[in-house]
């Protein structure tokens, strides 16, 4: 187990090396001088030529790229080129929104979409069934941009349940709380749908399974079958699914930030691309990137607690 | 006739003002309360020094105060200073400071301030965006007491306040904090306006309190509270639940809907800004003026703004803004004309071939490529690809190629584009700030290098000319004259709208200064 991890952690280095040239390149391929947009239009060549020598752009790329690894091994992710504050800094701060919501996205996700799963196996072809896919796929379909708008105007204009926008606090505050609810639902509903419609071909699966059978046969009761002995095989790819969606809710939550006016880090770091802000692109991508490996070797590790027959050599 | 209403208009709105202000200070009315403003995007640098960004602007106008202010109409009016002298021949500007100000960190403000604050955004090391402009106007700063200061300038310009002395990188900012803060003033402005910075919390909120010590009285509200909510249709759930009290960016396509809503006032005006086509005069096929004239008859620009713009922006007539008090009403125009287009464009031997192609005798095609940037304007690509199907119909070979603003800028700078569309904002309807930019041969915004020695003659002398009728007189036939030579198509001028809840009492509106907070008051 121990050498597992160990084996994946220095896996981790040339990826994020890969991630980190990727990101470098791509911020300094693109059409846009950063200076010249720090600038505004009216700005002359040697007002912009000095703040590009003010802010290191006039370095040629090798050296730029070697300062940025530099500073991330040592935990500094550059200044922001538009707030000249320390991109760590900035990031930390966005992080924090983009992750609670995430998990509560990831939590609400898992509790609505197994039991659904579970129901729409056990009565399968049932109208239950059929009205739980059609959900699933909806969920599936329905753009987030819309589903969002749509929640707010019914339940924060039409009724006002729930604040439109903005986080007011922290999740375990009432006000924060409500402010949570409707970018919860939005970010969640594609999850739930996935994650629903796995969960019910994987039971159905394993229902068929011959161990069940004879679980059956032994004169156990249904709800014994179902959660005693199917559940426990049947759950595997479904925690694989939710932990490759939590990564996903960390970095994909780009539109329901926007809609929401959520202060994450999606939106932050899709603003700083229109501004060609560069540093903060460059650390908001690497930190997306070291989360979503991250996440999935705790998946991977996961794996060896439900499932005793996986082994890490 | 047009000049006379506008000026008018100013004397009305500022004997408005003045009587609500007097009627405000007896009258009583309610104090207190937090103002909630939505802003478009989270503010980004508070130094004057590297703020060039709309939003931060906006939100620093209650903040940070001018060495003269600008009057809701635009017209220049006493702020910090009480008086300000033009020399004759307008290059020496002398300005009689406003005693007993003090900044908000309670330093005093005066004649050395400002001298700091201009030495500071002059000095290359500093690298502000403003540097070289400031450099190649002044020429000297003199300090001729506490509260007298005197810029000499390097050549006359009767736009100097206007144009150099007003803009985001003159804001005055307390020295003792552009000196103790250093970077950190960033987010700390620090200034004379009738708020104080209290707060910012990133991609959240941005909280002003009121400065009780204003030389112009003391606001009427506690605090202003700006969030920033990017998505216009969130911002509107938020008026409209009444969360928020102003709404600063209306969307065209929910303007009927806002206008509908008994609790919510619509306001807009054209602003001091002309959209415009705009041909590289380095590709051969523009330099013939036959061409430009016959593109331009070639366009229905009334039908286009008034499908695409209807109640949000109003036909451009020339190459300053309708609003402007130099806009010459009998500037002339390029009627929509098919006919006249063909019969200017075979002028120079452009004809319609067998296929319908405008041909030379070389038997080529008319063709250029028409660039316009997405989403920067309201409606900018579906009223260009509009302007490429009307441009088609008479048989020009235009392609149309839809850029982010960015890459138009990049692409404008290197002068790497044929006909492309773009704009410019100013707070002022002042010709220098929009004539000298664009037509000027040496005009920074002269983004098709139009050069034509009369224009700059005539512009040079406008600028130099300290009285305002002989301007008018010189600048009314310089916008004949660029009409005649046509270099761009000026296409329209868009509104400033916004919205505000009509809880929001005595807010005055004016396209120069519209997130002007220090007056207003909330009622029922």
């Amino acid at each position: 187990m121990m050498q597992f991890l160990v084996k994946r952690l220095i896996l981790l280095i040339p990826i994020l090396l890969g991630v980190a040239l990727f990101s470098f390149m791509i911020m300094h391929l693109i059409p846009g001088d950063p200076a010249q947009i720090l600038s505004g239009m009216r700005a002359s060549e040697s007002d912009i030529a000095a703040l590009r020598a003010r802010l290191g752009l006039d370095q040629p790329l090798h050296i730029q790229f070697l300062d940025f690894l530099k500073g991330i091994f040592v935990g500094d992710l550059g200044t922001s080129l538009r707030t000249r504050q320390p991109v760590l800094d900035e990031i930390k701060q966005r992080y924090m929104a983009t992750a609670s919501l995430a998990l509560m996205a990831i939590i609400f996700s898992v509790m609505v979409s197994i039991p659904m799963g579970i129901f729409a196996a056990t009565k399968q072809y049932s109208i239950w069934d059929s009205v739980s896919m059609f959900f699933a796929i909806f969920g599936l379909s329905a753009p987030g941009f819309w589903l969002g708008l749509m929640l707010m105007y019914y339940l924060a204009y039409r009724i006002q349940l729930f604040p439109p926008s903005g986080m007011a606090g922290p999740f375990w505050t009432w006000e924060g709380l409500k402010s949570f609810i409707l970018p919860t639902i939005t970010l969640s509903i594609a999850s739930i749908a996935v994650l629903a419609r796995l969960t019910r071909s994987s039971v159905l699966e394993v229902l068929r399974q011959d161990y069940i059978k004879t679980a059956r046969s032994k004169g156990l009761s249904e709800r014994v079958v179902l959660f005693r002995h199917a559940l426990k095989n049947a759950l595997i790819p479904v925690v694989t699914l939710a932990g490759i969606q939590l990564g996903y809710l960390l970095g994909g939550a780009v539109v329901v930030e926007t809609v929401f006016a959520w202060p994450g880090l999606g939106r932050y770091v899709v603003t700083a691309i229109h501004f060609r802000d560069i540093p903060v692109v460059q650390g908001g991508i690497m930190l997306f990137a070291l989360t979503f490996v991250l996440i999935n070797l705790i998946v991977d590790i996961m794996y060896a607690f439900i499932d005793p027959r996986i082994r890490y050599e | 006739m047009k000049r006379i209403k506008v000026i008018n208009l100013g004397l009305a709105l500022a004997l408005v003002v003045l009587v609500v202000g007097v009627v405000s200070v007896t009258a009583d009315v309610p104090q207190g309360g937090t103002l909630r403003v939505a802003i478009r995007n989270d503010v980004q640098n508070f130094d004057p020094a590297y703020l060039v960004d709309a939003t931060t602007s906006g939100v620093s106008f209650s903040v940070y105060e001018h060495i003269v202010a600008r009057s809701h109409d635009g017209v220049i009016s006493p702020g910090l200073s009480e008086s300000w002298e033009i020399s004759e021949n307008a290059d020496v500007y002398t300005f009689n400071l406003r005693r007993g100000v003090k900044f908000h960190d309670g330093s005093d403000f005066n004649a050395q301030a400002v001298k700091f604050n201009f030495d500071r955004i002059m000095d290359p090391e500093v690298a502000s965006h403003a540097g070289e402009l400031l450099r190649n106007n002044i020429d000297e700063i003199v300090i001729e007491d506490d509260y007298t200061i005197v810029f000499y300038l390097e050549e006359p310009n009767a736009a100097f306040i206007d144009d150099v002395l007003i803009q985001n990188a003159t804001f005055l900012a307390s020295p003792t904090a552009i000196e103790t803060l250093g970077e950190d003033l960033s987010r700390n402005p620090v200034g004379t306006g009738a708020f104080k910075f209290h707060s910012w919390t990133p991609d959240t909120e941005v909280v002003l309190a009121r400065n009780e010590e204003y030389w112009d009285g003391a606001p009427n509200i506690d605090q202003i509270v700006f969030r920033p909510i990017p998505e216009p249709t969130t911002q509107l759930t938020e008026l409209r639940t009444g969360r928020i009290h102003f709404m600063t960016v209306v969307p065209v396509e929910q303007k009927a809907a806002i206008e509908a809503d008994p609790n919510i006032n619509v306001i807009g005006e054209p602003d001091f800004n002309v959209r415009y086509l705009v041909f590289n005069f380095n590709q051969e096929v523009f330099q013939d003026i036959n061409v430009r004239r016959g593109l331009h008859y070639a366009l229905d620009i009334t039908e286009l703004v008034e499908i695409f713009l209807e109640g949000v922006a109003e036909r451009a007539y020339g190459p300053l803004p309708n609003m402007s008090p130099f806009h010459n009403p009998d500037v002339l125009e390029y009627p929509y004309n098919p006919d006249k287009a063909l019969a200017t464009l075979a002028l120079s031997g452009w004809a319609r071939g067998s296929d319908g192609m405008l041909r030379n005798e070389d038997g080529e095609t008319l063709k250029f490529t028409l660039t316009t940037p997405l989403g920067r304007y309201t409606k900018d690509r579906e009223l260009n690809e509009a302007i490429h199907f009307q441009f088609r119909q008479i048989g020009v070979d235009v392609d149309i190629e839809i850029v982010e603003f960015a890459t138009l800028i990049d692409k404008l700078r290197a002068r790497d584009f044929d006909l492309a569309y773009i704009g410019l904002m100013q707070r002022t309807g002042d010709p220098t700030a929009h004539l000298d930019l664009m037509y000027h041969s040496e005009g920074w915004a002269n983004w098709g290098d139009y050069n034509n020695p009369e224009i700059d003659d005539l512009l040079n002398q406008g600028k130099r000319t300290g009285d305002p009728d002989e301007r008018m007189r010189i600048y009314a036939i310089a916008q004949d004259l660029i009409m005649e030579d046509a270099p761009t198509i000026p296409i329209m001028n868009e509104f400033y709208l916004l919205a505000y809840r009509t809880e929001v009492k005595n807010y005055t509106f004016g396209v120069a200064r519209p997130m002007d907070y220090s007056k207003l008051y909330l009622g029922e």
